[in-house]
């Protein structure tokens, strides 16, 4: 007796609980559709990316903002004892980032290499 | 080929004839039908038009070359959670379970002399042994989701957030073996970065990688699986009516299982294809591929009402929102950003996905 | 038995005024035409049958006066007042209630919740506090109107369905509807609940409400009904008085065309033992010591009350459920059936109850529901070859006589016969040789319940051995050799189909209940 009436079709998945009218569906849908272009027209229109430079004790060099595809020419760092051997996008400093032709590509953080002052 | 095309335009066609033929209120239901269903394709739409406008380079040969390459990359993890999705449930462990895989292939293949090595004194093993090695270890994972699903009919959101969880813990003790203390690992061997990086044919001086073709052969397999063994016919059994299916003869406990131990397959070979693609894997890595996965699949059309699903569904889902985020990219849109707008597509798609279920009944 | 336990004037039913009033009703769904410019009218004081064959479009009647559907045109009336409810809520609170076929409750709070939910009296106006004591009585009160005989404070879940449903009019009552509706009310009632369920129905009729009743129930219908209005394909066919009409008269105008025999001949022959149940019963369920013994071509019925143990018994037999204890044995040697997919392969099939829940695959197309059970048979290598699949759908197709357009239609887009017809032919593809049947003709057609039939026997006439259960007892009767009387999760009997009574299944049913 108990297991007929408990017992409902397992249809719908996930969405077997819902109890909503196809309208109130399109009202919902249309505006997270809504809410998703203005979020995409607010991304797009704060865009820009942020390079940060670590000069691991050297001068400090303030973050830049740049957008895609743009050339870097960021400030030359000084720390004493040490010279300056170029900008890394690896703490490890095996990647060498060359101005010339290097773009930025997303928000990134740049190395600074030293060389110790013989 | 021609045959498909033909069913295609017929379906387009009669769709018209149908529409022709309604009266007037219908008319206007079958056009918001269409707009709703399509909304996200419409907006992707729109969204690639503007970029292209804006940036040019978007659509020229190295971008969507980058586009299909990044495709590539995601499409094995989504290929795995597809299955979860088919049987109404998810998989928040892909992620997570892609992280350790790629550690792991990437700490037993890198090259000897390397100064941070995490297993100093290990050769580097041969690829098939470590591909192997991931794959076992995504299975298991997958073993334990699928288990814990099956057999304690736990909802797979419970049972895969708490493998995530131990997963990401496993990561980070992985991390600390050796005399790693938990850095980035990379130095990898040439063998390994060549086996999947390596340029398998070039189009102009554009390289198209490896790992494309790997994504190529792992979506027929996928495909020749879901439609041509009984496993696949019974996980679409499953998805649709469990009880049904238990009635009907099906192993239920073992088609879930299996469902899962699939997924985590996935995830090892995409572990190992990420480990030598971003060439520096922490714990990090991995992080949130899940949602990634999740909204293509549902973009896709493999929909949470269970039951359904196809494999170019999901191809085309993890293609357009790697258009996507690659064109935000180009606009110059931060990664930070970037998850808010992941996660609204997310929404989105399932309410356009629950919407059709509601349309249709 | 009175025929009629009212005293309603027949002759009476003309002049009493109308109470509702749905005129030119007409509803379109994509593709279908779900009502037709549909007439009904429901007087004060009277029972006013609603019938038609499944999908002739009574319960979207239905859903289009309570507001869960907006009509597209066509207009209501209620006490002349034209009204357009926009859900069930307001439906009720307007006086029109409806007794649902099934019972939507709060299982595991009490009557009383139950009755009050969503207006509790509180203790006071404009104290946010709901009176236990005040929601007690006047749920005392109506229970004493209606003779029901519950105490308020009964949890749901440990009551009868019978009851649940007296809850459930009381509760239609306690918002003094004039219209109240009820779907199907005795598909799940024993005969002395039916009896208590027309008292109070009588009772309502009394006091002046109009009374829609749907059923497919014919001698119900004849009994308590004042008017009867028959329906098909979504159309109004014709509205009577129920005084003078008869069973096959409503047969002929809900299926257009008169149906000679409602059963085919039987031409089956009983040969050897095939299968012996012995001592079988349940862990969970309830099933104690079933033991019988079937023929090969033999079409054994089971009668019972629901919850009698019918359809534990079959699926205990399948595996589904677990076993406690007992033996099954196939031609001589014991077999296990721990689960389907066991069972299947020792010959085995299941056509399950509630074609809905544990049948279909709704989802999925006519081919993949067809070959799910036999998809080993379909393969080349380790691989399905859909030459095969479509070869065996098609020869499902065409021996169920499946009425569809293509393999690739979606299964939940055909009716209820067609439906069972594929899923009949899922279980042959798998080549059995003892049929599990419960319950094969439920929601279906009445045309489409004779093909079911003409199958049945002739699956018995290859030699198969068909088990059937069944709550309508003229159909056993009507199809079976013999008939096992299940009650109260035991065998309660054994008749002989050819020679028993209804009379004599009811008193069998009732011996352990």
């Amino acid at each position: 007796m108990e297991k007929k009436t408990e017992k409902t079709p397992k249809t719908g998945g996930l969405y077997s609980k819902i109890n909503m009218s196809v309208k109130s569906a399109n009202v919902m849908v249309a505006s997270l559709l809504a809410l998703l272009v203005i979020a995409l027209i607010f991304v797009v229109k704060h865009n820009g990316f942020t390079v940060k430079f670590e000069t691991d004790g050297g001068s400090y060099i303030a973050p830049v903002r740049a957008e895609y595809s743009d050339k870097l020419s960021p400030e030359v760092p000084t720390k004493e004892g040490w010279n300056f051997t170029g900008w890394y996008t690896d703490r490890d400093c095996t990647e060498s980032w060359d101005s010339e032709s290097d773009t930025v590509q997303g928000s990134m953080t740049l190395y600074a290499g030293w060389d110790k002052v013989e | 080929m021609s045959t498909t095309a033909l069913k295609k335009r017929n379906r387009f066609s009669a769709w018209i004839d149908d529409f022709k033929a309604k009266s007037g209120a219908d008319k206007r239901r079958a056009i918001t039908d269409l707009l709703f269903n399509n909304a996200m394709y419409i907006i992707i739409a729109i969204a690639v038009i503007y970029i292209a406008i804006r940036v040019p380079a978007f659509l020229k040969l190295p971008s969507i070359v980058n586009i299909i390459s990044l495709t590539a990359a995601k499409l094995p993890i989504a290929l795995g959670i597809g299955g979860a999705i088919v049987l109404t449930g998810t998989d928040i462990s892909a992620g997570r379970c892609v992280g350790l895989t790629a550690c792991i292939a990437a700490s037993l293949l890198q090259m000897t002399g390397y100064a941070n090595k995490i297993f100093p004194n290990l050769k580097v093993m041969p690829l098939w042994v470590v591909l192997l090695a991931v794959i076992a270890v995504g299975a298991v994972i997958g073993f334990v989701n699928g288990f814990f699903v099956a057999k304690f009919k736990l909802h797979p959101f419970i049972v895969t957030l708490s493998t995530q969880l131990i997963v990401f813990g496993l990561v980070l003790m992985y991390l600390m073996m050796g005399g790693n203390n938990g850095q980035t690992l990379s130095g990898l061997d040439a063998s390994y970065t060549n086996f999947v990086r390596g340029t398998l044919f070039k189009i102009g001086d554009v390289a198209i990688p490896k790992y494309v073709l790997y994504s190529i052969i792992l979506t027929a397999l996928m495909w020749v699986i879901w439609n041509k063994t009984k496993f696949g016919k019974n996980m679409f059994a499953v998805g649709s009516n469990e009880e049904a299916a238990n009635v009907s003869g099906v192993n239920v406990f073992w088609t879930i299982v299996l469902v899962f131990v699939l997924a985590g397959a996935m995830y090892g070979i995409t572990g190992f294809i990420e480990g030598a693609r971003i060439a520096s894997c922490s714990a990090n890595t991995g992080l949130n591929y899940e949602s990634d996965a999740i909204a293509a699949c549902v973009i896709g059309g493999v929909s949470f009402v269970g039951g359904t699903g196809k494999i170019s569904g999901i191809v085309i889902g993890v293609f357009l929102l790697q258009i996507i985020f690659v064109g935000l990219n180009f606009l110059s849109v931060d990664a930070n950003m970037l998850y808010v707008i992941k996660g609204l597509i997310i929404l989105v798609a399932c309410a356009i996905d629950m919407r059709k279920y509601l349309a249709r009944k | 038995m009175n025929e009629r336990t009212n005293g309603t004037n027949k002759s009476a039913v003309k002049e009493k005024p109308v109470l509702l009033k749905m005129e030119n009703i007409e509803k379109a769904f994509p593709g279908v035409k779900a009502l037709d410019k549909v007439n009904l009218t429901v007087k004060a004081g009277t029972v006013h049958a609603l019938m038609g064959e499944n999908g002739a479009g009574k319960s979207t009647l239905m859903k289009c006066l309570f507001g869960v559907y907006q009509k597209d045109s066509g207009s209501i009336y209620l006490d002349g007042k034209e009204i357009n409810f926009k859900n069930s809520k307001e439906a009720l609170e307007n006086g029109v209630a409806m007794v649902h076929q099934e019972l939507n409750q709060a299982l595991k709070r009490n009557v009383m919740d139950n009755m009050w939910l969503g207006r509790f009296p509180t203790v006071a106006k404009g104290v946010p506090i709901t009176s236990e004591k005040k929601m007690y009585k006047a749920t005392k009160e109506i229970f004493d109107k209606l003779e029901v005989n519950v105490d308020p404070k009964t949890v749901m879940s440990s009551m009868s369905v019978s009851q649940r449903q007296m809850v459930e009019i009381a509760k239609a009552v306690s918002y003094n509807s004039k219209i109240i509706v009820f779907d199907e009310p005795t598909s799940s009632l024993t005969e002395e609940e039916v009896e208590h369920l027309f008292k109070i129905i009588n009772m309502l009729r009394s006091q002046g409400c109009g009374i829609i009743y749907i059923s497919h129930k014919m001698a119900e219908i004849l009994r308590i009904s004042d008017e009867v209005t028959i329906m098909r394909d979504g159309k109004w066919i014709a509205t009577r008085e129920s005084e003078g009409l008869t069973t096959d008269e409503i047969i002929k105008l809900m299926v257009g065309r008169e149906l000679t025999n409602i059963y085919p001949p039987k031409v089956n022959k009983i040969g050897d033992t095939l299968l012996e149940v012995e001592n079988l019963s349940s862990e969970y369920a309830r099933l104690e010591n079933v033991s019988f013994k079937a023929k090969k071509g033999e079409i054994i019925g089971i009668a019972g009350l629901d919850g009698s143990g019918r359809t534990e018994l079959l699926e205990n037999i399948f595996g589904v459920s677990t076993r406690k204890s007992g033996t099954i044995k196939l031609n001589g040697k014991q077999i296990k059936n721990r689960n389907p997919g066991d069972s299947i392969k020792n010959g085995f099939a299941l056509l399950t109850e509630e074609r809905r829940a544990t049948g279909i695959f709704g989802i999925l197309n006519i081919r993949e529901n067809a070959t799910i059970s036999s998809l080993d048979k379909c393969k080349s290598g380790p691989f399905l070859n859909s030459a095969k699949l479509k070869k065996n759908t098609e020869w499902c197709i065409n021996s169920m006589h499946v009425k569809t357009p293509t393999q690739e239609t979606k299964i939940r887009s055909l009716s209820g016969g067609n439906q069972q017809k594929v899923i009949l032919g899922r279980w042959l593809l798998t080549d059995p040789t003892v049929l599990l049947l419960d319950e094969p003709t439920r929601g279906i057609d009445v045309g489409a319940k004779y093909e079911i039939y003409q199958l049945i026997i002739e699956l018995a006439e290859k030699g198969k051995t068909v088990i059937m259960v069944s709550s309508e007892m003229p159909e056993l009767l009507g199809v079976c050799d013999r008939i096992l009387v299940m009650s109260g999760g035991r065998l309660a009997g054994e008749v002989n189909a050819d020679t028993a009574t209804q009379e004599e299944i009811m008193t069998l049913a009732a011996k352990f209940a």
